[in-house]
Formats: C-alpha cells, sequence, structure tokens
C-alpha cells in the first residue's frame, strides 16, 4: 500500500500555483517590452516565459507524481524524506527569524553596528546561553572588531547611525 | 631563450618580490575565509599599494591575494556552511558534511592538497600552453559559450539529490530569479517593481551567503537542544597520503577541467567547481556518498575551481583580454606600470613574463605553507560553542553581505533567501541547482539572444563550428548517461523487497 508524499504534493501545487501567478498576473505589467521586436526569441520577456512555463509543467508533475506513485513503505523506512515537512521543533526558528527581520528594520534609523549588537545578543540569549556579562561582552566586541575591519582595513562606510562621531 | 630566463631569474630573486608573493597569499586566504569578502574586493583593495611597487613584486602582490583568495573561500564553505567566495561554494556540499561528522581536518586538509595541486597544474598549463590555448579560445563567440552553458547545466541532474524534479524545480526559480534587473538588449526593466536596487539584478553574494549559510543558523536554531561544542573534529583529524591518493583522479581531472575553463572569458571558478564535481561524482564507484560527505566531492570541487587560477592568466597575457573582474584589475596593475599585455609584451618584455612565471610557479609551494597554518587557526571556528558560533556567523554574513555594494539592500536579500532557504531545506528542495542555475543563468541567455542577433534569429548558428557540435555531444551523452542511471535506479528499487507495512511505524 502507498502512501500520498505530502511533502512532494504541498510543492508541487504551491510552486504551480506561484508560476502561474507570475506567468500571468505579474510577468505582463513587471517586464516591459519594446513595441516592435524582430524576432520572438529576443523579446525581454522570452526567458522568462520559457522558465515559468516549465516551472508550472515541472511541478504539475511532481504533485501528479506524488499523488499516484506517493511513497512506498519501503522507502518511508529507509529514505528520510519520508519525514513530514515541518515538525515542532521548526517553531522554534520563528523567533529567530524575526529578529532578523526586526534588525533589517532597525538598519536605516541605527546604522549596522547597534542592531548587529543587539541582534548577536538576542541570538546567543535565544540559543539557551544566559551568562549575560560574557554574551555582553563576545556581542560588542565581535561587531566592533568586525566594524574595524570592514571600515578601516576593506575601506566599507559601515553607517553607525547614533554612534556617528563616537567610533 | 636562456639569456631570457637568467634575465629573469635576476629580476625575480629579489626578497621584496618573494615578500608581496607570501604576503599576497596571506592576505587572500585571510580576506577569502571571510563570507561575502571576495577575491575580486581583496585585489581591488590591494591594487593601490602596487602603484610604488616596481611591476614585477606589484603584480606578484595581486596573483598571490588572488591565488589565496581562491583557496581561502574553502576554509568557511567547509567550516561554518558559509562559503568565503562563490567559487567555494560546491565545496560546501561534501565539505560541511564532513565537519559535522567530525572530520573537518581532513577535509580541510584535502581542499589545500587538492587546491595546490590543481594551481601546480594550472600554473604549468599557462607557462606551456599559453600560446595554444590562446589560439583556440579566440574562435569561442556567443554560440559556443552559449552550448558550453547549456552543457555546464546538466549538473544540475547530479547535485539534484533524490528527486531529479525538485531540482530541476530549483534550478528553475534560480533561473528566473536570474533574470531581473535590466534587460541587457534592450535596456528595459524585468521585475525590478521600480526599485533602483534591482535594476543590476539580484547581488550574487548577499543571495550566495543566504542561501547555504543562515538556513544552517536557523536549522542550529530549530534542532537546539542539549547545546554543546560542534561536534567537528576534535582531536584533529588529518587527510593522510591514502586519501590524496584515493582523490587524485578526480583532482586532476578537475585541475584539468580549470585549466580549461579558466581560460574562457568570462567562466569563472564556481562553473568549473561544480563541472569538476559533478565528474567526479559520475564516475565515482561511491557517488551515492556525494553530498553527504565524500571526501572525493571536496577535492574535485577544490581542485575544480583553483585549477582556474593559472589559467585566467593565459588571455590576459596572450591577447590582453581580462577573462573576469580580477585579471580586469590585473590588467589595470599592467596598465599603471605602462605594460600593455599581448603579443607585444611578449616580444618587449620578456624578462618580465618569465620572471612573472617564477613567481606563479612557487606561488603553490607558498599556498601549500601557508594555507597548513591557515587550517590551524581557523580549525578553532569547529570548537566554539554552537551558541555563540552561529550569532558570529549571521553578523559576519550581515557585514559580508553589506560590503558588496555598501548597501542595506543586499542585507536584506540575504535575510530573505535566507529563510527561504530554510523553507527549502526543510523541504527537501536542494539549493545547489538553485545556485547553479541562478550563476549560469544571465550568462546562457545572453549568449542565447547575442547568437540570435549575430544570426538574425537563425536557430543555426548553434551549430555552426565543431566546437558547438562537441558540447551538443556532450550534452546528449550526459543527458542519456542521467536517464540510464535513473532507469537503473528504479529498477533496483524494484527489486528490493518491499518491507511488511508495519515496521513503517516502529
Amino acid at each position: 500500500m502507498k502512501t500520498v508524499n505530502k511533502r512532494d504534493f504541498v510543492l508541487g501545487l504551491v510552486v504551480c500555483a506561484l508560476a502561474l501567478f507570475v506567468l500571468f498576473g505579474i510577468l505582463p505589467w513587471a517586464v516591459k517590452t519594446p513595441k516592435v521586436i524582430p524576432n520572438l526569441a529576443l523579446s525581454p520577456t522570452f526567458w522568462p516565459r520559457i522558465i515559468l512555463v516549465s516551472l508550472v509543467g515541472l511541478s504539475a508533475f511532481l504533485a501528479i507524481q506524488a499523488l499516484y506513485e506517493g511513497i512506498k513503505p519501503r522507502d518511508a523506512v529507509q529514505d528520510e524524506s519520508y519525514e513530514e515537512p515541518f515538525d515542532l521543533s521548526d517553531f522554534r526558528v520563528i523567533p529567530t527569524a524575526l529578529l532578523m527581520v526586526l534588525f533589517c528594520a532597525a538598519l536605516k534609523p541605527f546604522g549596522v553596528v547597534l542592531p548587529a549588537i543587539a541582534m548577536l545578543l538576542g541570538m546567543i540569549v535565544m540559543h539557551g546561553r544566559k551568562e549575560w556579562p560574557k554574551a555582553i561582552g563576545v556581542s560588542i566586541a565581535t561587531v566592533l572588531i568586525l566594524y574595524m575591519f570592514f571600515r578601516y582595513v576593506a575601506k566599507v562606510p559601515v553607517p553607525l547611525g547614533p554612534l556617528n562621531g563616537l567610533l | 631563450m636562456i639569456e631570457n630566463l637568467s634575465d629573469a631569474l635576476v629580476l625575480f630573486l629579489n626578497i621584496y618580490n618573494i615578500i608581496a608573493l607570501a604576503g599576497g597569499i596571506g592576505i587572500g586566504v585571510i580576506v577569502g575565509a571571510i563570507p561575502g569578502m571576495t577575491s575580486t574586493m581583496a585585489v581591488a583593495l590591494t591594487l593601490p599599494f602596487t602603484f610604488t611597487l616596481p611591476p614585477v613584486t606589484g603584480i606578484l602582490l595581486l596573483l598571490g591575494v588572488y591565488k589565496g583568495g581562491v583557496y581561502g573561500g574553502s576554509i568557511p564553505a567547509i567550516l561554518v556552511k558559509a562559503p568565503g567566495t562563490p567559487a567555494a561554494s560546491c565545496s560546501v556540499l561534501d565539505g560541511y558534511p564532513l565537519a559535522q561528522k567530525g572530520q573537518a581536518g581532513r577535509a580541510l586538509d584535502i581542499a589545500l592538497y587538492a587546491s595546490c595541486f590543481a594551481d601546480l597544474v594550472s600554473n604549468l598549463s599557462l607557462i606551456l600552453l599559453v600560446g595554444y590555448l590562446a589560439q583556440l579560445v579566440t574562435s569561442f563567440g556567443p554560440p559556443e559559450n552559449f552550448t558550453l552553458i547549456f552543457f555546464s547545466l546538466t549538473i544540475i541532474a547530479s547535485v539534484s539529490g533524490d528527486s531529479l524534479l525538485r531540482g530541476f524545480i530549483s534550478a528553475g526559480a534560480g533561473l528566473l530569479l536570474a533574470t531581473v534587473g535590466l534587460d541587457l538588449i534592450y535596456g528595459t526593466d524585468r521585475f525590478t517593481f521600480g526599485n533602483s536596487d534591482l535594476l543590476g539584478g539580484l547581488a550574487f553574494i548577499p543571495l550566495l551567503i543566504g542561501l547555504f549559510a543562515i538556513p544552517e543558523i536557523l536549522n542550529g536554531y530549530a534542532k537546539r537542544g542539549a547545546t554543546g561544542k560542534v561536534a567537528a573534529d576534535p582531536s584533529g583529524s588529518r587527510a593522510t597520503f591514502a586519501d590524496f591518493r584515493y582523490c587524485f583522479r578526480s583532482i586532476l581531472r578537475g585541475s584539468l577541467i580549470g585549466v580549461v575553463l579558466g581560460a574562457i572569458p568570462g567562466i569563472g571558478g564556481a562553473p568549473s567547481a561544480f563541472v569538476s564535481y559533478s565528474e567526479a561524482m559520475r564516475r565515482s564507484p561511491n557517488r551515492k556518498n556525494f553530498g553527504k560527505g565524500e571526501l572525493e566531492g571536496v577535492a574535485a570541487a577544490e581542485a575544480g575551481n583553483n585549477g582556474v587560477a593559472g589559467s585566467t592568466m593565459i588571455p590576459l597575457l596572450a591577447l590582453g583580454i581580462p577573462g573576469d573582474v580580477i585579471t580586469a584589475v590585473i590588467l589595470g596593475a599592467f596598465m599603471v606600470h605602462g605594460l600593455r599585455p599581448g603579443p607585444m609584451l611578449f616580444e618587449q618584455n620578456i624578462d618580465l613574463i618569465y620572471a612573472l612565471f617564477i613567481g606563479i610557479s612557487i606561488s603553490s609551494l607558498f599556498l601549500l605553507i601557508i594555507g597548513k597554518a591557515a587550517i590551524h587557526m581557523f580549525r578553532h571556528i569547529a570548537s566554539i560553542p554552537r551558541s555563540y558560533l552561529y550569532p558570529v556567523v549571521m553578523v559576519l554574513c550581515v557585514f559580508g553581505a553589506y560590503a558588496v555594494n555598501n548597501s542595506f539592500f543586499d542585507i536584506y536579500v540575504m535575510v530573505a533567501f535566507g529563510i527561504l532557504g530554510f523553507l527549502m531545506m526543510r523541504m527537501h528542495v536542494p539549493s545547489a541547482p538553485f545556485l547553479i542555475a541562478f550563476i549560469l543563468g544571465p550568462m546562457l541567455e545572453d549568449n542565447f539572444r547575442q547568437s540570435l542577433l549575430m544570426s538574425q534569429g537563425s536557430l543555426t548558428i548553434f551549430a555552426r563550428s565543431w566546437i558547438t557540435w562537441i558540447f551538443w555531444s556532450l550534452t546528449i551523452l550526459s543527458v542519456v548517461l542521467m536517464v540510464r542511471r535513473h532507469l537503473a535506479g528504479k529498477s533496483i528499487e524494484k527489486a528490493l523487497p518491499v518491507l511488511p507495512e508495519e515496521k513503517r511505524d516502529g
């Protein structure tokens, strides 16, 4: 007896829907085409269109294959891909990912250094370290060393935000 | 000839040249080992320091930085899954799994040996074949490049893991995202949505860091439990001579692939590494271990990307054509000193050319010594507790992504692709095909469209020369072998007895 390969089925459907959406919903207005094109293959939309049509075909095939072929019991035992796509432990990632998004949002007002220190400290704590003095020390020292290297050795103008003038 | 060589020896045998070469390699290894700091960036930053140096010293310094950078990229690729340079991205595939098995030292050692050997082969090829290969390379036009890149894309099948379909979907996504930016033929926007940061397309380095390093960091948070040290290399494993001998065929093959691809302008180290890896996998009896920590995979990838290092100088020295950005910077260094690479340089400054050849020849030995020291230094990374390692790598990635274009947008791209990469990891969609397609996609499209422009729309241009025929034949052969292997795999699967269903649960 076979079981539907849920992971491939969902992946196939999602990619197929996304590719169709881009093909018919986004491509017509997101890629500007000149009025006169000597050859269809020279059009700026030609390549993306070919790729999107291929993606629709491949993902639909994946979904159909997952539905009809499924997973044989042998695969279920031997193949690690039988595992469910997501498990409860993955929810632990959400705070870390949110921290990264918050870090991105803080870049424009605060520059790179302060948000980087905060993110580093946050990530250390989120990973289970509660040695605050050490964590704070590592956060500040790491970011400052990297800042000094990139600013003075690599000559990269790293924005400082409120620290401008201090470093 | 002998007189020229003795002049060259006089020109080369100078302590400053030795220091410049060794120092350059040291700088290159360190910079290459920092994710986001490419060897191109390192060479560009070093260029101003060469203005006041004699030509041979200055150019050797730049060559040292370049060669060190190409190798250095493999160190973080193996240790923390964050390739220091795009060319090292292939080394992640087996290097990181080896590090996870506690064999980081062995992986780093074999990467170094493969790199030095490939570098030596590449240097010798440069010296011996510069004239002949330069002639062949001049006959490559857009149709030949298109067929070459099309053939290179068959690599995707080798790095797709257990499902070709998932690999192709991943590659399709990479190809699609590579179309973002200005259309090179008509200059119109494609998927830029009015954002000026997207006009030049998605930057490669932030995407690379996002796709490879961040999913690993996020995975570390998902799977954190009893957090301790990284399982990598507590006893300091080493690659033995037997390991080198075991990988030797792949190293030699990868070196030669690197030499040939490096001599073609615009190809670079990353495709070469992937082609070499794919060939090693295709021919290895242990191909099932590839991607899971196969030593031969690391050796092949590193041989492929370092095999390019000497031969990229072939079109530069013989024709004055820079094959990539780094050789363009090195061309600048020649010109600053009033030298113009090309046939005239061989006539007027043959002593300088020979002096450079001597320096280049011994650079492989310097790379071995300095690389070995660097491994000792960077090996300790593997023993840092993950709770500190992941956040520090994350911040390193942030600085590296920002440094590419001094743009916050690149950091956003990195984080976005990091999250996408994590989802891909969970859905078992391999990220290597995505990356290969993203690298090769623009080259494929540009050469395709340029060819059609040349032929006024006629597709027959893709069969115009014996070179295109060779690459078409190789592509067909590769696809046939791939399908045969796939079918053989299926028939073996069918032949295996199906386990009783109850075993699934228990």
